[in-house]
């Protein structure tokens, strides 16, 4: 069921299952998604404020980006492309009036709220979700404020961070490393839990001087981490900014690093597969997603003139993300040389088989930009009278694929 | 089936002999066989794409009909990066100071050219025979590529501006080129040390270093061979101290790239904003430094076929193989280790590396106990040499520090105390840069304070401007 009620769990603690597709015995994908703009502690939060803010303030995109993510999930699912059937998703959202005024829906999806509480809650439920066999997958993927005690160490604020009522600063935070190293394979072989366990978090790894300077700001547990059995996860961490910069995004739509993520799983990040697959779709894998996001970071910070960053951490063992029904969509640039013959002639494209796929015929336009799916193409230059010396036609067998396929074709002297 | 063997034909030395990492696809790209370059394999006659890719991004590709009993495919380069071949194993950063050089230089040679002009203008002297070259830049549509070539262009276009300001002036004396009109390099210095920085020492060490090429933007130093823990340090005003692990063995040195990056107007030192250097370890041994390069590019997929490699051919080189070994547990391939990471522990006892490679293999295969042990040998022998062991040490202990009902409360005050010792160190460390990096006048003390805008006269060290 989709958009259920949140459910109260025993104790009164909020459980914000908002889907729960499980059939006894199959493994599933289990999500726990997590997005926080509005900062009830912080300036402007209605709440009483923090003692200490750090000079943080209230976001406006964060919680539309894990509903967009949810989405994204939603879509991948119904259409087949996830490596498991979506199974459970644990949801926790706490937007602004603005987020909320744009994407209602968001109001209506029976979301809990990103307390600590509310994020212990749901984890637990997560993980023992997980549990059900190797077999399941997980995702974990975080908006929101985020900071660094040290290098290596990323400390997620949630929704009630700086509650004047409660001691320390990171108490109603959660520590990542503490997160991933919780959902490690248990010592005792009757345990199980997933093996392929996918996390993003898209936060901030600022480091606080006031942080700094208090060596074991302790980040209370999230759980109890047993010390794990033989670890042979896939467990990549996507961490949106590197250690000491900041993670950016578009005023009231969606973060930046999750505008080139997606890039990547729609498109950028696909990759074709091996010719012994059963499987013959492309797909995004870890080791390929990690590879097109520099890339599509890069793309996103020369349009926004951004400076967002991207750290891939954790165990990157290679495994299928998402897959594509057809080949993705690959920029092809077509030139000619010499470029003073370009209005005397006309392009036209063949797939592998011969099939026409693209033509143009504009004098007007050098050089040619399209997308044409990836695969092998050949590409004619044919002239538009002929003969027209020094010129000659010309056709060239090319491979099309991503990131982009630029094309030469020389047709004289 | 067809015998095929593929080959590739690079510019410059250090890239011949590389064996590149080849995917080998079916006309719907679908994934066919995996090789190397040099290499040999079995296929079906039909057609084929035969690719490959360096460090910097350059694609290698060659779309055949593979038919016979052999066939032999040569990779063609695609367009190159234009800082190629300097570029090949470089990071991102690097390569960006390799581009702001070039482009500071055309810059240079620009003003130059207008400067003439208008002295000309001023002057109306008879017309000068001034020779003038076209500039091309490397990767311009009008120039090749090549760093060499690069150098070829400044150096004329230098040589053409100097014999125009002689003309101009009535064949009087001119000043000397470097003078003229060459730019001061930075101020910067270079220094060494045995680090033993979990034992709170850092001694000075002199080392043999030996120039292995130089032009007017990059140097490339040789450090030699040496089964110890050392570490450079590059000092530059107004910026902290860096330090970086050297990783060289009794097999192998290593090399120190320096990049000259231009000031803010383009032009280094000579407006009161000086340039600066960035300085990049790599390995000397060829696949060692493909892996390093496929690394920094995040090129993962031919990083880990090459890490596969390398943990076989790494020989008796400790270095590589612990290279090779962070990279292989990185993508979760602690099967394809063996015994790897003990041999590096036991049968190299210099090495920090080879007990904390050993003590993750150990924790991922949950046996803590054992791992603890090796984890705490780390102090004995100083600080990794890949930042890898840095983060997993770190990660491992503070992880057990958290765990009192694992561990007799004995075991445990190593733990912290090694800790306390290696949290200075991450809070400064580089986590970008493969090899240890970290900021800190003292190497056993980071800090990240930085030194003031004039060098002490007491640094001592090679002066790096003295490269340039």
């Amino acid at each position: 069921m989709e958009g259920a009620p949140v459910a109260a769990a025993p104790g009164g603690a909020v459980v914000s299952l908002v889907l729960d597709r499980r059939q006894g015995g199959r493994p599933g994908l289990h999500a726990l998604l997590c997005g926080v703009s509005h900062y009830v502690h912080l300036p402007a939060g209605g709440g009483e404020r923090a003692e200490r803010t750090f000079g943080l303030q209230q976001l406006s995109s964060t919680a539309t980006t894990v509903w967009r993510f949810y989405q994204w999930l939603l879509a991948a699912d119904r259409e087949g492309r996830l490596p498991l059937p979506l199974a459970t998703v644990q949801l926790l959202l706490a937007p602004a009036a603005a987020e909320l005024e744009a994407e209602p829906a968001m109001g209506q999806a029976g979301a809990g709220l990103p307390t600590r509480r509310g994020f212990v809650g749901a984890a637990r439920a997560w993980r023992q979700a997980a549990s059900a066999s190797d077999d399941e997958m997980t995702m974990f993927y975080f908006a929101g404020h985020g900071v660094q005690r040290q290098q290596k160490d990323s400390v997620l604020l949630l929704h009630d961070f700086g509650d004047p009522g409660i001691g320390g600063p990171l108490v109603n935070a959660i520590d990542v490393r503490q997160l991933v190293a919780g959902m490690a394979p248990p010592r005792n072989p009757a345990r199980r839990i997933a093996r392929r366990q996918l996390y993003f978090v898209d936060a901030c790894r600022m480091p606080v001087g006031d942080f700094q300077q208090h060596e074991w700001q302790n980040v209370p547990d999230l759980w109890v981490v047993e010390l794990n059995g033989l670890d042979d996860r896939a467990a990549p961490v996507f961490f949106a900014s590197v250690p000491g910069a900041s993670a950016f995004a578009t005023a009231g739509d969606q973060t930046l690093f999750s505008q080139a993520l997606f890039e990547c799983l729609d498109r950028l990040g696909a990759r074709s597969p091996r010719a012994d697959d059963p499987d013959p779709r492309y797909r995004v894998t870890t080791l390929s997603l990690i590879s097109a996001l520099s890339q599509a970071i890069e793309a996103v910070n020369a349009e926004h003139r951004a400076e967002q960053t991207f750290a891939p951490d954790g165990q990157q063992r290679d495994v299928p993300i998402v897959f594509h029904d057809r080949p993705p969509e690959v920029d092809v640039r077509v030139s000619v040389d010499p470029d003073l013959a370009a209005p005397r002639l006309r392009l036209e494209v063949a797939d592998r088989l011969g099939q026409p796929s693209h033509a143009v015929d504009d004098p007007a336009v050098h050089p040619w930009d399209f997308r044409l799916p990836a695969g092998l193409y050949t590409f004619s230059a044919r002239l538009r009278s002929e003969p027209d010396p020094p010129f000659r036609a010309t056709s060239q067998l090319e491979k099309v694929e991503l990131p982009r396929a630029p094309v030469t074709l020389r047709v004289g002297p | 089936m067809t015998r095929v063997r593929v080959e590739w034909s690079p510019e410059g030395e250090r890239l011949r002999g590389l064996r590149l990492p080849v995917e080998v696809r079916t006309p719907t790209l679908a994934l066919a066989a995996e090789t190397t370059t040099g290499g040999e394999l079995d296929l079906e006659p039909g057609r084929y794409v035969v690719s490959a890719r360096l460090p910097s991004g350059q694609a290698l590709s060659r779309i055949v009909d593979v038919e016979g009993e052999r066939h032999e495919v040569v990779l063609a380069a695609g367009p190159a990066h234009p800082a190629e071949p300097a570029a090949t194993f470089a990071s991102p950063r690097a390569r960006q100071a390799i581009e702001r050089a070039a482009a500071a230089r055309g810059e240079v040679a620009l003003r130059l050219e207008e400067g003439l002009r208008r002295a000309a203008d001023r002057r109306r002297p008879p017309r000068a025979p001034v020779r003038r070259r076209r500039l091309s830049l490397p990767g311009t549509p009008s120039g090749p590529a090549g760093g060499a070539s690069m150098l070829d262009r400044a150096g004329s276009l230098w040589t053409s501006a100097v014999e125009g300001v002689q003309t101009l002036l009535g064949g009087g004396s001119a000043p000397a080129r470097e003078e003229a009109v060459r730019p001061a390099a930075p101020p910067a210095r270079l220094r060494f040390f045995v680090a033993r920085p979990l034992e709170l020492r850092a001694d000075p060490v002199a080392v043999d270093l030996e120039v292995a090429e130089a032009d007017e933007d990059r140097a490339v130093l040789r450090v030699p061979p040496a089964a110890a823990v050392r570490c450079a340090q590059v000092l530059q005003p107004g910026r902290p101290p860096v330090n970086l692990a050297l990783p060289t063995s009794e097999e192998a040195g290593c090399l120190l790239v320096v990049h000259r990056e231009p000031g803010r107007d383009g032009l280094a030192g000579s407006d009161g904003v000086p340039g600066r250097y960035w300085v990049e370890v790599q390995l000397e041994r060829p696949l060692a430094a493909l892996l390093l390069g496929y690394r920094r590019n995040n090129a993962l997929s031919e990083e880990r076929s090459t890490a596969e490699r390398l943990l076989v051919e790494a020989g008796s080189d400790p270095v590589a193989a612990a290279l090779a070994a962070w990279s292989l547990l990185r993508f979760g391939g602690h099967d394809g280790l063996g015994e790897n990471p003990e041999r590096l522990r036991r049968g190299v006892p210099w090495l920090p590396d080879g007990p904390a490679l050993h003590g993750e293999l150990l924790a991922l295969r949950g046996d803590h106990g054992a791992a603890l042990d090796a984890f705490l040998e780390v102090r004995g022998r100083g600080l990794p040499l890949f930042s890898d062991g840095l983060s997993a040490l770190h990660a491992r202990l503070q992880l057990y520090a958290r765990s009192p009902g694992e561990f007799a409360a004995h075991r445990l005050d190593p733990v912290r105390r090694l800790l306390g010792l290696l949290q200075p160190f991450l809070a400064v460390l580089d986590l970008t840069q493969p090899v240890t990096t970290f900021n800190g006048l003292d190497p056993a003390r980071p800090d990240d304070d930085p030194l003031p805008e004039a060098l002490p006269q007491t640094a001592g060290g090679l002066d790096l401007a003295e490269l340039f």
